[in-house]
């Protein structure tokens, strides 16, 4: 049915709170701009009902865990002796009888925030306690004399999950609002927050909770423990031209200097000014052009609205997503100003227009340069209009197409499962979504299968990532060839490796260069020979992922496929797992959800879920470190212990044996692996690299998340 | 590491006592009231207060037997609460070891109670503070490490029957070096808060001190006969009516232990730096605990030498630097990574748990930018150790392995108690 501005409370309203159902937004084609537009600041929150609805069945499940108990509130710890109205809880989630005994014990939280701060001279970060007989942590965020706190069920919440969220919840806030006073004293906000927070819950206590029934059915939300503790966004890799061809689009547009963008069209000052802008593509980042602060946050306002799920699960005919927003750079900036240069008196809009599966995100001044905006500030239709056509055109560039095979492809790095080094199961491995192995092989351990490979298959495996195709075959590829297969014997210099997989990969170049595949053709001939050769050579192993790859690709149509580079020393592929996080650039790489799903693996979904535990406790070592060289001044009160403040790496080795292993009489097979979380420090940046991998060779992780990483992120 | 523990009746919140240690500051009676009446506050409203975290420190709050407070404020290191926990079960110990489960668990005269529980503090400081042992984070005894033991072993035997009794031992330096089998069928807490309290005791004297096992028996209590050998050496044995301590002095003592004058000398001089003399130690290690978690004991040494010459020479870790960071190692290893192992007779708030891994870990460790560490977590034995960071990062994890299985075949560590028994 046709939704107009006019109409849309009226259409949502009519919709009763037990139907499910779908809705798909499209816009006419005869349509003016301004009708697509359909979040206006003063009508409704924006994007509110849209995104519930979409995101799984919210109505149905907001009562199922009011049971648990779970609370947001803001206090006020000043009381006014004066004044007795004064209210205590400024504004408290939720509204309803599940946290009633958590608001009467308000009083508790501020008595505790206050008095701990003169006792030990450091500001209160988090409690556990009982309520009844369940366990609840407790975050909190003071800010002057208020103070946020969030309380949720231990056993969907880890005490540093908990203060991790209150820290977001607050960034988000400041980000939103300008300061959390802002945000919870107007209560006009209160719907808006209790949308917000709605959303937050229903990710916390329902998805989790339904989680334990199934453990290999929705592994991605797997992952988000860890992830969405850490300040970044997910990253794509994509080969080099499509990156080129995402970064010069955006520049163009970021450029805004096409005829109708001009000073002359307006007839006076342009309205904003574009500071930067990143591109989204279901929730993975694919470019950005904006300083990593801002980045973060907008990473965090997408996250909270759920716009990533939204993005990942649903097709968006389009999204428009307009809001007043307060950069955590510009409102409370950490770096001391430059000398003879200030941030310009401005306001900052937010401005995101999805499209199908992707979704530009801009961030706009008004003021300094451009007209100042007073009042209340309407999305510039015209602006939109110019984000859609540079998503349009991203698309016909075929830029998502490319980010959708790179999804489909196996994992880059090549990753294994760990079920494929258990030795023989009952269980199919083929039911279990694990790529099929060569028969014969598939009933013995995997060493022997790597050593009885056929030269035919090895023949098979991808030429294309031994070799740079758009080079003309070169003495140097046979070198290439021999690095990439023998890590073991000689350790691999990085470089080469990394060019294999960051520059072989498919594309659209290549889709459209017939010649160009020609010449790979040839490539591919003179390659496996030297593959073959190099293989009698030396030892030559290739890994069970690429012949199970190898079968998948034979069956397809298309040769193109993306590389895979080993990041492990050794013989076997031994890597499980990795997530490393760059704080200059903020953005996280690690394997995509759909590369989880490729390996599949029941007591791999068990490993990943391991990893994410581990992971955190890593990371509160390590941020002990990072925390050591921020802060150097002395305090009064009761100082911690720092002699674990300068460690560096952290591995812990786990034994994993299969599920559910009934045979008594036989001790379970067991595969140990490490997770081992590691800080690299290069000059004044800081990467924290985190990786699970098998225990056989003995792995320098160092190496490793330079290998990863290389000439990976966005411009800068 | 600075610390504050308030000690104060559940029913009222009067103040029992208070203890503070580090550079902290004593708690002002108001701050103590405070934290006690937080707790109050959550306890009428149905919930159980338990630990609250600032960015430099830790509160922990327990309620024992609906009588007693303890509040725990500490400077948080990372580590898991499971640690805080520990050491207040320890503190509400001391005071059943010295009073009496009864009189702490039924109030009647507080004047009076507060004034009795003075005699704990020597103890209840040693807690507190950080101390050259390892025994009361791991629950464990710690013992000294020497082929001489062996020989103590028949006159402790002796002197103990002689006293009518069949427990008995012997402290050195604050660490155990003999002890009858009925001794080590003592839980680990006991032992090591015995020690702790022959430890407190005045050197050079001799001793007959009423006690209350704080698990064998809190309510009937035993009298400890201890008397100094020699400074820092100390026999013990826990008898009931007789014999009288003056016929302990006066007649036992010289005709056991004169013999072995020279035996116990060794053994006081080799338990100052408690190096295993038996097994070879990589140059590498620069300290190490190991923990015998079914015998309840533990050996430790930070003072082993930087081999001269060596990468470590350039940069050396002190031996209170190695100390505080395999302290805190180990605090930040047991709890988060390896389970705990505690007391059967204890009962931890659901609060401590561990994080829940799916899968076992075994072994562990942490590259810093002076010194390595690395964990080993088997079936009986865990190894703590602290590495020169100039040793090779592969080479770490052989040489541990290496190191505990040379321990776990030297019969001075691992059959104290089988040979006996």
């Amino acid at each position: 049915m046709p939704v107009t501005l006019k109409s849309i409370d009226k259409i949502l309203s009519s919709f009763s709170s037990d139907n499910q159902m779908n809705i798909q937004l499209e816009r006419p084609a005869s349509a003016l701009p301004s009708d697509g537009v359909l979040s206006q600041p003063k009508v409704k929150p924006p994007n509110g009902k849209i995104i519930k609805l979409l995101t799984e069945r919210s109505h149905d499940v907001s009562n199922s865990f009011l049971e648990i108990p779970h609370a947001i509130m803001y206090l006020n710890m000043v009381r006014d002796s004066d004044d007795n109205d004064a209210k205590e809880i400024l504004y408290k989630y939720p509204s309803k009888d599940s946290a009633s005994k958590l608001h009467a014990i308000h009083g508790l939280f501020v008595t505790l925030g206050d008095m701990l701060h003169n006792i030990t001279d450091s500001r209160i970060t988090g409690t556990s306690l009982l309520v009844g007989e369940e366990l609840l942590h407790v975050g909190y965020f003071k800010w002057c004399s208020e103070l946020l706190v969030v309380a949720l069920p231990a056993k969907n919440a880890s005490q540093h999950q908990v203060q991790c969220i209150t820290q977001q919840i607050a960034k988000l806030m400041n980000f939103m609002f300008l300061s959390l006073n802002r945000a919870f004293d107007d209560e006009a906000n209160h719907g808006r927050l209790d949308h917000l927070f709605n959303l937050l819950m229903f990710q916390l206590l329902y998805k989790r909770d339904n989680m334990d029934v199934g453990l290999k059915g929705d592994l991605p939300h797997y992952q988000d423990i860890f992830l969405q503790m850490l300040p970044g966004i997910r990253w794509l890799s994509l080969p080099d031209e499509i990156k080129l061809d995402i970064d010069s689009t955006i520049t163009d547009f970021e450029a805004a200097d096409f005829a109708d963008f001009s000073v002359q069209h307006y007839n006076d000052r342009r309205p904003y000014i574009i500071i930067g802008s990143c591109l989204l593509y279901k929730g993975y980042l694919l470019s950005s052009h904006l300083p990593t602060e801002d980045l973060l946050d907008i990473g965090i306002y997408c996250n909270y609205y759920s716009l990533n799920g939204l993005a990942t699960h649903q097709t968006v005919g389009q999204l428009v997503i307009w809001r007043e927003v307060f950069p955590t750079r510009r409102v409370q900036p950490m770096e001391p100003s430059v000398h003879g240069y200030s941030e310009p008196q401005a306001r900052w809009f937010l401005l995101i227009v999805g499209l199908e599966h992707s979704a530009l995100c801009v961030l706009l001044e008004a003021g300094g340069c451009a007209f100042p905006a007073i009042g209340t500030v309407f999305p510039d239709p015209f602006y939109v209009d110019q984000l859609r056509a540079t998503l349009l055109h991203l698309d016909s560039l075929k830029v998502f197409a490319a980010c959708e095979e790179r999804l489909s492809v196996p994992p880059i790095p090549a990753l294994s499962s760990v079920d494929w080094f258990f030795p023989s199961r009952k269980t199919s491995g083929l039911e279990l979504g694990q790529p099929p192995l060569p028969p014969s092989a598939s009933s013995s351990p995997m060493i022997s299968r790597l050593h009885g490979q056929s030269p035919a298959a090895v023949r098979g495996r991808k030429p294309s990532d031994l070799r740079p195709f758009h080079r003309p075959p070169s003495p140097s590829a046979g070198t290439s060839v021999h690095v990439d297969s023998d890590n073991e014997s000689e350790p691999t210099s990085p470089f080469p490796s990394r060019t294999n997989s960051s520059q072989s990969s498919p594309s659209m170049g290549r889709r459209s260069d017939l010649q160009r595949r020609g010449s790979d053709v040839s490539a591919e001939s003179t390659g496996s020979n030297e593959i073959y050769r190099a293989g009698k050579r030396t030892r030559l192993v290739p890994d069970p992922y690429n012949l199970g790859m190898m079968q998948r690709v034979a069956n397809d149509s298309s040769v193109d496929h993306f590389s895979a580079t080993k990041l492990t020393a050794g013989q076997d592929n031994t890597l499980f797992h990795f997530v490393h996080m760059d704080s200059a650039t903020g953005i996280i790489v690690c394997p995509t959800n759909e590369d989880i799903k490729f390996l599949g693996g029941s007591i791999h979904a068990y490993l990943l879920q391991n990893f994410q535990i581990c992971c955190k406790e890593i990371r509160r070592v390590l941020q002990r470190h990072l925390k050591s060289n921020r802060e150097d001044e002395q305090l009064k009160g009761i100082p911690g212990d720092d002699s674990l403040n300068t460690v560096q790496e952290y591995g812990i080795l786990f034994k994993c044996t299969p599920p559910n292993w009934t045979d008594a009489k036989k001790q379970p097979p067991a595969v140990q692996y490490w997770v081992v979380g590691r800080l690299v420090k290069i000059s004044s940046t800081i990467k924290e690299f985190y990786v699970c991998y098998q225990h056989s060779t003995c792995q320098n992780t160092i190496e490793m998340a330079f290998k990863l990483v290389y000439g990976e992120g966005p411009l800068s | 590491m600075a610390a504050h523990l308030v000690c104060l009746t559940n029913e009222g919140g009067v103040p029992l006592f208070s203890r503070s240690s580090g550079s902290a500051k004593p708690l002002a009676f108001a701050e103590q009231g405070m934290l006690y009446g937080v707790q109050m506050f959550a306890q009428n409203h149905g919930v159980t207060l338990q630990t609250t975290d600032t960015e430099e420190s830790k509160v922990v709050w327990r309620v024992f037997h609906d009588s007693i407070v303890l509040v725990l404020v500490q400077g948080d290191d990372g580590s898991s609460h499971v640690h805080a926990n520990t050491l207040l079960e320890h503190v509400f110990q001391t005071m059943v070891m010295y009073l009496g489960l009864d009189t702490i668990s039924r109030l009647r005269n507080i004047e009076r109670l507060r004034r009795d529980l003075r005699v704990c503090y020597p103890v209840i400081d040693s807690l507190l503070e950080d101390v050259h042992v390892f025994d009361s984070i791991c629950e464990t005894v710690e013992v000294v490490s020497t082929t001489e033991v062996a020989s103590l072993q028949e006159p402790l035997e002796s002197f103990v029957t002689e006293c009518d009794s069949t427990f008995g031992c012997v402290h050195c330096n604050g660490r155990l070096l003999v002890a009858t089998p009925k001794w080590w069928s003592l839980s680990g807490q006991e032992m090591m808060l015995l020690c702790r309290f022959i430890r407190s005791l005045p050197k050079n004297s001799a001793s007959d001190i009423p006690v209350y096992l704080p698990h064998a028996s809190p309510k009937v209590p035993h009298r400890l006969i201890s008397v100094h050998l020699l400074s820092g050496l100390v026999v013990s044995v826990l008898c009931l009516d007789v014999p009288t301590l003056s016929t302990v002095q006066s007649k036992l003592i010289e005709t056991h232990w004169l013999p072995h004058f020279e035996t116990l000398k060794g053994c006081l001089r080799a338990s100052v730096t408690n190096i295993p003399k038996t097994i070879p130690i990589d140059p590498g290690i620069l300290g190490f605990l190991v923990i015998n978690t079914e015998q309840h004991k533990c050996i430790s040494s930070c003072e082993l030498p930087i081999v001269e010459g060596s990468m470590a020479e350039r940069r050396p870790l002190t031996v209170q630097k190695r100390r505080r960071i395999l302290t805190s190692f180990y605090r930040n290893t047991v709890g988060s990574i390896f389970s705990v192992i505690h007391s059967p007779e204890r009962k931890d708030p659901s609060g401590d748990r561990p994080s829940t891994f799916l899968h076992a870990a075994e072994e562990t460790y942490m590259n810093a930018l002076d010194h390595k560490c690395f964990a080993i977590n088997s079936k009986d034995f865990r190894l703590f150790a602290i590495f020169s960071s100039a040793v090779p990062h592969h080479a770490v994890r052989y040489v541990s392995l290496q190191f505990l299985e040379n321990l776990k075949k030297d019969k001075a560590f691992t059959d104290l108690r089988e040979k006996k028994s």
